[in-house]
C-alpha cells in the first residue's frame, strides 16, 4: 500500500515521513478527526448537496420523497454515473475520453442486435461488456500508435462509434426483443423495490473506487495524474496504465449499455449522444479536479445523481421548461465554484501553516 | 464565533453551500407555482368529482430548443389556460436526450397525477415508464408519435406524416420544376420514422407525377442549426446541377434559403414545419411551400382531452386523433405569419380549426396512423 491511513479519499501520498511512535490519541479526538476526514473528503460536498437538495425539494413538494421517485432518479443516473466513474479515472490521469457516450450507444445496440438474432441474452450482455473493453482498447491503441492526445483520438472515435451504431442498424431502432426473458425481467427489474441497475451501479462504484484507492493500479493512476514526468521517472509505464484505464472506461460503458438495454427494452441509434459531457460534468461536480492527481468514484456517481435530482425536482414546480437549463447550469457552476473555493482556502491555510 | 471556527476546521460550512443556493432557486420556483395555484377557477361545470377540481397535468416534450416541440408546448399551455383551473407542468431536456426525457417523464407522472401528455423522438424507450404510469392510474396521451407496443397507451394525437409529405409533393409539382431535372432530398434526423414517412410521401408524388425527374438522397442533413446549414451547403455544392432541394425537417427551411441567398444560386426549395425564418423565406419566394404538421394543434388537443375527461368524468377517446396538416405558400403566408406572432394570435387563429375538429372528431384506430 502506498497510501497511508491518514490520506484523504482519492489523494496519493508519494512519500512517508518517519515519525517517532506516539501514544494513541484519545477517543474524542479520534472521532473528531474521523468526522473531519469524512467532511473534507472530495465527495463530501456533492453527497451533502444531493441529500440536502432532496430534503429541500421534499419539504416543498412532499411527493418528491416517495421511494419510487428516488429510485427513478437513481435508475436514471445509472448510465451517466457509470460513465462518470471511468471519466474520473481518466481525469485523475489528466485525460478525457469523449467517446464514452458513443461506446454506450454502440454496446447497447450491439447487445440488442445479438439478442434479436437469437443469442442467449446473458451471453449477449457479456459480449456487449467485452465489446466495451475492445472499444476502449481501440482508443488506447490509437493514442499510443498515432501519438495523439486521448481527447483528440476519442473526438474521432466518438464519431466512428456513433457512425458504426447507425451503420449496423441502418438507422432503425432495435425493437421486438424478447422482453419476457430473464435478462430483461431481472436486470431491468427490481429487487426488493430497488432497481437492479442501481444495485449494479453501487457494486461497480464500490469495486472501481476500491481499485483506485486501495491497489497499486490505482496508485499508479493517481501518481501519473499528480506528476506524469515523476511517475515515468519512477518506472511507471504511462502508456500501459493509460491503456488499462481506457479499457476500464470502455468496460464501464459496456455495462451501462447492457443496463440501458435491459431497462428500455429497445435500442435507438441516437441513444447516449451527449453523455460524454454529462459524464465529465458529473465527475467534476463530484469532486474530481481537472488538474489530475486525485479522483472520487463515489463523488462521480453522486454528481450524476445530483444532475438528475435537479432535473427531476424542477418537474415538481410550475416553472417554464426553458429555465431548466439555467437552473441546472447554476447548480453545476455553484458546485464547481464551491469546490474550487474550498481548495484555494485549504492551500492558503497550508501555505500559512508552512510559514509561507 | 467558536462554533464557526469549529465548523470551518471541519469544513462543515462548505457542505450546505450548494444546497443554500439551490434552496433560493427552489424557493423561487415555489413562489412561482404558488402564484399559479392562485389563478384559475374555471372547470367544466359538470357534477362529477373532478368537475371543478384544480387539475395537476403535465406536458413532457423532447427538447426546449426546437421550434416544433415548442409549438406543441404552446398548444398544451393554451388548453390549460383556457380551462383556467389547471396546474400545468411543462418539462423537457435542454437538448434531445431520450434517457433524460424518460427521467423527466417519470417525475412528471408522479407529480401530475391527473394526466400526462408526452411527445418524444425516442418512443421505444418509454415502455417501462409508461407501464408504470398507467399502473398508477395516471391518464396518458401520446403526442406526435404513437406509444411503443407493450405500453398499452390507447390514445395518440398526431398528424399524418405521409399525408404531409404527399401535400409537399403536390405543392412541388405545382411549383413547375424542370421535369427532367434533379431533386435532392434531405432528412435532418434520418432515424426518425415520422420524417421517413414524410419523405416517403413526397417521393411517391414525385415518382408518380414527374417520372423523368432524378431523385438523389435522402442525405443526412442534421437537426442542429449550424450542422444543418453546413450539411445542406455540402449537399448543394455536391449537386451543382440539381434544380430543387427538399427537406422535411424544421431547420431545412431555414438553411436552404440562406444558402440560396449567400451563393446566389437559384433552386426550388421546400420544407416542413414553421420556423419564423422559413416563413419569411416563403414570403420572399425563396421557398415554394412549407408543409406544416400543425404542432400547436397536437399539444392543444392532447391537453384538452385530458382536461375534458376529468371535467366530465368520461374516458379519454381511444385511437389516433388526426390533428391535420397545412400547406403554407404564397396564398396564405401573410395569414400564417400573423398567426405565428404570439400565443394569443395562435389561439385565435386555431379557434375555428379546433371547433371543426371537436365537431368531426377525426379519430381512427391506432393502427391507421401514418
Amino acid at each position: 500500500m502506498a497510501t497511508d491511513g491518514t490520506a484523504r479519499e482519492g489523494q496519493v501520498v508519494t512519500a512517508a515521513s518517519p515519525e517517532p511512535e506516539a501514544p494513541p490519541p484519545p477517543v474524542g479526538r479520534r472521532l473528531r478527526e474521523g468526522i473531519g476526514r469524512v467532511v473534507r473528503a472530495p465527495s463530501a460536498s456533492v453527497v451533502a448537496a444531493t441529500v440536502l437538495l432532496v430534503l429541500l425539494i421534499g419539504a416543498l413538494r412532499p411527493n418528491f420523497l416517495q421511494a419510487s421517485q428516488m429510485f427513478d432518479i437513481l435508475q436514471g443516473s445509472t448510465y451517466v454515473g457509470l460513465l462518470a466513474g471511468g471519466m474520473a479515472y481518466l481525469i485523475a490521469m489528466r485525460e478525457i475520453d469523449l467517446s464514452v457516450g458513443s461506446m454506450f450507444g454502440l454496446c447497447l445496440i450491439a447487445v440488442g442486435l445479438l439478442i434479436r438474432s437469437g443469442m442467449n441474452p446473458w451471453l449477449a450482455a457479456l459480449a456487449g461488456i467485452g465489446l466495451g473493453g475492445v472499444l476502449g482498447a481501440v482508443n488506447a491503441t490509437i493514442v499510443a500508435w498515432i501519438r495523439i492526445p486521448t481527447i483528440v483520438a476519442t473526438l474521432a472515435t466518438l464519431s466512428v462509434y456513433r457512425g458504426l451504431t447507425f451503420g449496423i442498424t441502418a438507422g432503425d431502432q432495435v425493437v421486438n426483443l424478447p422482453v419476457e426473458k430473464s435478462f430483461f425481467t431481472v436486470l431491468g427489474g427490481k429487487v426488493g423495490g430497488v432497481p437492479m441497475a442501481v444495485i449494479v451501479l453501487a457494486l461497480v462504484a464500490l469495486l472501481v473506487g476500491l481499485a483506485l484507492h486501495q491497489t497499486p493500479f490505482g496508485y499508479r493512476v493517481l501518481a501519473i495524474g499528480s506528476n506524469p514526468e515523476a511517475a515515468a521517472f519512477s518506472g511507471i509505464s504511462v502508456t500501459r496504465v493509460r491503456t488499462q484505464v481506457l479499457i476500464l472506461t470502455g468496460v464501464l460503458a459496456g455495462i451501462a449499455g447492457v443496463l440501458g438495454l435491459a431497462f428500455f427494452t429497445s435500442g435507438d441509434p441516437n441513444i447516449g449522444s451527449g453523455f460524454e459531457l454529462q459524464a465529465i460534468a458529473a465527475a467534476v461536480i463530484g469532486g474530481t479536479p481537472l488538474r489530475g492527481g486525485s479522483a472520487t468514484i463515489l463523488g462521480a456517481a453522486f454528481g450524476a445523481i445530483l444532475l438528475n435530482v435537479v432535473a427531476s425536482g424542477l418537474s415538481y414546480f410550475s416553472i417554464p421548461a426553458n429555465w431548466s437549463a439555467f437552473a441546472t447550469g447554476l447548480v453545476i457552476l455553484l458546485a464547481v465554484g464551491v469546490d474550487s473555493f474550498v481548495r484555494s482556502r485549504r492551500q492558503a491555510r497550508k501555505g500559512a501553516g508552512a510559514g509561507l | 464565533m467558536k462554533s464557526s471556527i469549529v465548523g470551518d476546521r471541519l469544513g462543515l460550512w462548505r457542505m450546505p453551500a450548494v444546497a443554500v443556493v439551490a434552496a433560493l432557486l427552489f424557493a423561487a420556483t415555489a413562489c412561482s407555482s404558488k402564484s399559479n395555484n392562485a389563478s384559475g377557477g374555471g372547470g367544466g361545470g359538470g357534477s362529477c368529482a373532478t368537475a371543478s377540481k384544480k387539475l395537476n397535468l403535465a406536458f413532457v416534450y423532447a427538447s426546449t430548443t426546437d421550434n416544433p416541440f415548442q409549438e406543441m408546448a404552446l398548444g398544451a399551455k393554451a388548453a390549460a389556460d383556457e380551462d383556467g383551473n389547471v396546474k400545468l407542468t411543462e418539462t423537457a431536456p435542454t437538448g434531445i436526450d431520450g434517457p433524460k426525457e424518460v427521467t423527466l417523464f417519470q417525475s412528471a407522472a408522479r407529480s401530475a397525477t391527473d394526466g400526462v401528455a408526452y411527445m418524444t423522438t425516442f418512443p421505444n424507450l418509454f415502455v417501462r415508464p409508461l407501464q408504470s404510469a398507467l399502473s398508477a392510474n395516471v391518464p396518458i396521451v401520446a403526442v406526435d408519435a404513437l406509444a411503443p407496443k407493450g405500453a398499452d397507451v390507447k390514445t395518440a394525437v398526431a398528424n399524418s406524416n405521409t399525408a404531409l409529405g404527399v401535400a409537399l409533393g403536390e405543392a412541388f409539382v405545382k411549383a413547375n420544376p424542370n421535369p427532367n431535372g434533379e431533386v435532392v432530398e434531405g432528412l435532418d434526423i434520418p432515424t426518425l420514422p415520422l420524417l421517413q414517412q414524410r419523405m416517403a410521401g413526397f417521393t411517391s408524388v414525385v415518382k408518380q407525377k414527374l417520372p423523368n425527374m432524378k431523385i438523389s438522397g435522402p442525405f443526412d442533413t442534421k437537426a442542429e442549426a449550424t450542422d444543418n446549414y453546413n450539411a445542406w451547403k455540402a449537399v448543394v455544392q455536391a449537386h451543382p446541377n440539381a434544380t430543387a432541394f427538399v427537406g422535411v425537417g424544421g431547420q431545412d427551411g431555414v438553411s436552404l434559403p440562406l444558402i440560396e441567398q449567400q451563393t446566389g444560386k437559384h433552386f426550388l426549395a421546400g420544407s416542413a414545419d414553421l420556423p419564423p425564418q422559413a416563413l419569411t423565406a416563403v414570403k420572399k419566394g425563396q421557398i415554394f411551400a412549407l408543409s406544416s404538421p400543425e404542432h400547436w394543434m397536437k399539444g392543444y388537443i392532447a391537453m384538452r382531452m385530458l382536461i375534458q375527461s376529468k371535467r366530465n368524468c368520461t374516458a379519454i377517446p381511444e385511437g389516433w386523433w388526426n390533428s391535420g396538416n397545412l400547406i403554407v405558400d404564397k396564398s396564405n403566408i401573410d395569414d400564417i405569419i400573423a398567426r405565428q406572432q404570439t400565443a394569443d394570435s395562435r389561439k385565435a387563429w386555431f379557434q375555428k380549426v379546433v371547433s371543426e375538429q371537436l365537431t368531426s372528431k377525426p379519430i381512427q384506430p391506432l393502427s391507421a396512423a401514418n
